[in-house]
């Protein structure tokens, strides 16, 4: 690691021990966490995020997808947004507008912060009824997009960070669905996070990455309808737009408390569509 | 410092004082509790159990907040051992008591006795041991500025752990633990806390809880504050508690600008928290970490867990607790540390009444 890395994790670090330090980054540097982008990896994952929030009524939830600002000339993406056994089918090329449902629908640019610096997205999202609570608890929360690249599954962002440097894993998880993923994933999933944590320390990682896996699939926003929403180190029950998750998703997969830069973020409003779109900073 | 010196009176009388509980599996088919008492034993505190105490483990089988099943545990008068003028021995008794007798009193069924320092297996499958032991607690002495920072300065100050001092280093506790047959707890998913309560001439009265490590040094400044914790039960934690962790946990994620909606997030911790019992799926590794709780094992690091879930941000005290004195049998704890190995030990608590007569 050089000592320009180490610096930034350090800086990053709020003064922890550089002992606890460098533990953390000997397990990011397998998840390729802060570092700039693998070589090679960029081209075959678009980076996408999925939250799942209130905004600001008990009674409504908006469930929206962000992923990358597409290249001006690229087709308008398909997206599906999925929540237990509701779906929206968004054709890319809308705007905004509401269903007869009365469900809210807008699909554009929107600005968020990533390493300090605003950049615009793309954000394609539902404004909705909150859905009752379900017998088995909780509902999950999923969408789907289909790009130049072909379907991508998106999900929670424990699994994200997996499949962020594992291409094969990548390729399978965009084939299926999470009905899937406990018989398919949980083994190579487990492996993956068993190698991470026992990097990073963690006392049997072989038991804590299957506890990982358990706790994380299928591959879904996990919403419990009534609870209080958040992705945080008290529950992950929904996930909130100004969320950092980075160091959540690196405390939970090292199983030790990790440091980060903060990650990409979004401020919200109490206006629909929520987000900051970027027409609104002309 | 989990419970330790925590209220006026476990300050007066360490052996009243509460420190930490644990609970994980031991052997095929067993299940081991334990209960830390007299933090610093054997240079401020005792390293006696007071005789008048009741130290029960008590465990909700079914989720109602209420004790259904719990463990007593009674010490009679110390005495010395023989030809030892500084050692001190004390016989101890174990019952198990269901229905009324769990929720009060001295009741229930004698299942081990003994001496303490000693290990006892008991024809039942029990095991049971009392006397000084390790203390496993690792306990930062700078969490005391960090919390007193935010308290008293409303500051946040997470640089306060980057010179980590171990306040517990090579110190003593005394510690009770059982190793009993999973099938005389119950299965699945039960909830275990601690209590220390006095019995005697006068009415029986609760004195120590514990229920999850750091509750009253992280949550409660006020002394009488952690008096009236430490006397209440399970039941009225939603009530009583509830508020006093959402106010922290909101303004403390404020000021460290970690949580979207503070006070959705101090909802999120009474959910986790409340009531303040520990949660563990018998016959199932034991884990209190960043996932979730699942029982506690010895080695736990239980700081870090609950500083990152004060705050939501992950925060690394800097500090371990001794695995090196760990052992993998019956009574787990390995052995204690000797007078050469605490040469130069200052007492950690000048307000004992209690120290050690040589």
């Amino acid at each position: 690691m050089t000592d320009d890395k180490l610096n930034t994790l350090m800086s990053a670090a709020d003064g922890w021990t550089r002992r606890s330090v460098l533990r953390s980054a000997a397990a990011f540097a397998v998840l390729g966490f802060i570092w700039p982008a693998i070589p090679g990896s960029a081209a075959w994952r678009t980076h996408a995020d999925l939250f799942a929030f209130s905004p600001g009524r008990p009674d409504r939830l908006v469930i929206a997808l962000v992923t990358e600002m597409p290249a001006l000339d690229a087709a308008p993406e398909r997206v599906l947004l999925h929540a237990g056994n509701q779906q929206w089918d968004i054709d890319g090329a809308e705007d905004s507008g509401r269903y007869e449902s009365g469900d809210r629908l807008f699909s554009g640019a929107i600005i968020g912060w990533e390493a300090g610096r605003d950049r615009v997205y793309k954000a394609t999202l539902i404004e909705t009824q909150t859905p009752p609570r379900p017998p088995q608890g909780s509902l999950g929360i999923w969408a789907e997009r289909f790009g130049a690249s072909g379907r991508q599954r998106i999900g929670n962002p424990i699994v994200a960070e997996l499949l962020t440097v594992d291409r094969t894993l990548h390729a399978r998880h965009s084939q299926t669905t999470p009905h899937d993923d406990r018989a398919w994933l949980a083994v190579p999933l487990a492996e993956r996070v068993a190698n991470i944590a026992a990097r990073a320390g963690v006392r049997a990682p072989r038991a804590y990455a299957r506890r990982v896996a358990e706790r994380f699939l299928p591959d879904v926003i996990a919403f419990r309808p009534g609870s209080a929403i958040g992705y945080t180190f008290a529950a992950q029950n929904g996930r909130h737009p100004a969320e950092d998750v980075n160091r959540l998703t690196a405390t939970i997969l090292t199983g030790s408390p990790a440091a980060l830069p903060r990650s990409t973020h979004f401020a919200i409003s109490n206006i629909f569509p929520y987000f900051i779109s970027s027409g609104s900073l002309v | 410092m989990s419970h330790h010196f925590d209220s006026p009176t476990g300050q007066e009388d360490p052996r009243l004082n509460l420190c930490d509980v644990y609970i994980f599996p031991g052997s095929p088919g067993q299940t081991v509790v334990a209960m830390t008492v007299n933090a610093d034993a054997g240079i401020s505190a005792p390293d006696t159990f007071r005789s008048e105490g009741v130290y029960a483990f008590r465990f909700d089988l079914n989720g109602d907040a209420r004790e259904e099943l719990t463990y007593k545990v009674r010490f009679e008068e110390p005495t010395h051992a023989a030809g030892d003028t500084h050692e001190h021995v004390q016989s101890f008794e174990v019952r198990r008591a269901v229905g009324a007798d769990a929720l009060q009193g001295v009741g229930g069924d004698l299942i081990a006795s003994g001496t303490t320092g000693r290990v006892v297996s008991a024809q039942n499958g029990v095991k049971a041991f009392a006397g000084l032991a390790p203390d496993m607690f690792s306990a930062n002495h700078t969490l005391v500025s960090f919390i007193a920072a935010f308290f008293k300065e409303g500051k946040f100050t997470p640089q306060a752990f980057a010179n980590p001092q171990q306040l517990l280093l090579k110190r003593n506790i005394t510690a009770i633990v059982l190793e009993l047959p999973t099938a005389l707890i119950g299965d699945g998913l039960i909830r275990i806390w601690g209590t220390i309560s006095l019995y005697g001439h006068a009415p029986e009265v609760q004195v120590a809880r514990w229920g999850l490590p750091l509750i009253t040094h992280m949550y409660m400044v006020d002394p009488q504050v952690r008096e009236e914790f430490n006397r209440s039960h399970p039941s009225d934690d939603l009530t009583r508690w509830a508020p006093v962790f959402a106010d922290v946990v909101e303004k403390m994620t404020k000021l460290a600008g970690s949580s979207a909606v503070a006070q959705e997030y101090g909802k999120q911790l009474v959910e986790r928290f409340v009531p303040v019992v520990l949660p563990y799926r018998l016959g199932t590794p034991a884990a209190f970490d960043f996932l979730e709780f699942n029982g506690r094992a010895l080695t736990d690091n239980v700081t870090d867990v609950m500083l990152t879930l004060m705050t939501n941000t992950p925060l690394n005290d800097g500090l371990m607790p001794p695995a090196d004195r760990v052992i993998d049998r019956f009574p787990y704890f390995g052995a204690p540390f000797l007078p050469a190995d605490q040469v130069g030990l200052k007492p950690l608590n000048p307000a004992s009444k209690f120290m050690p007569s040589h």
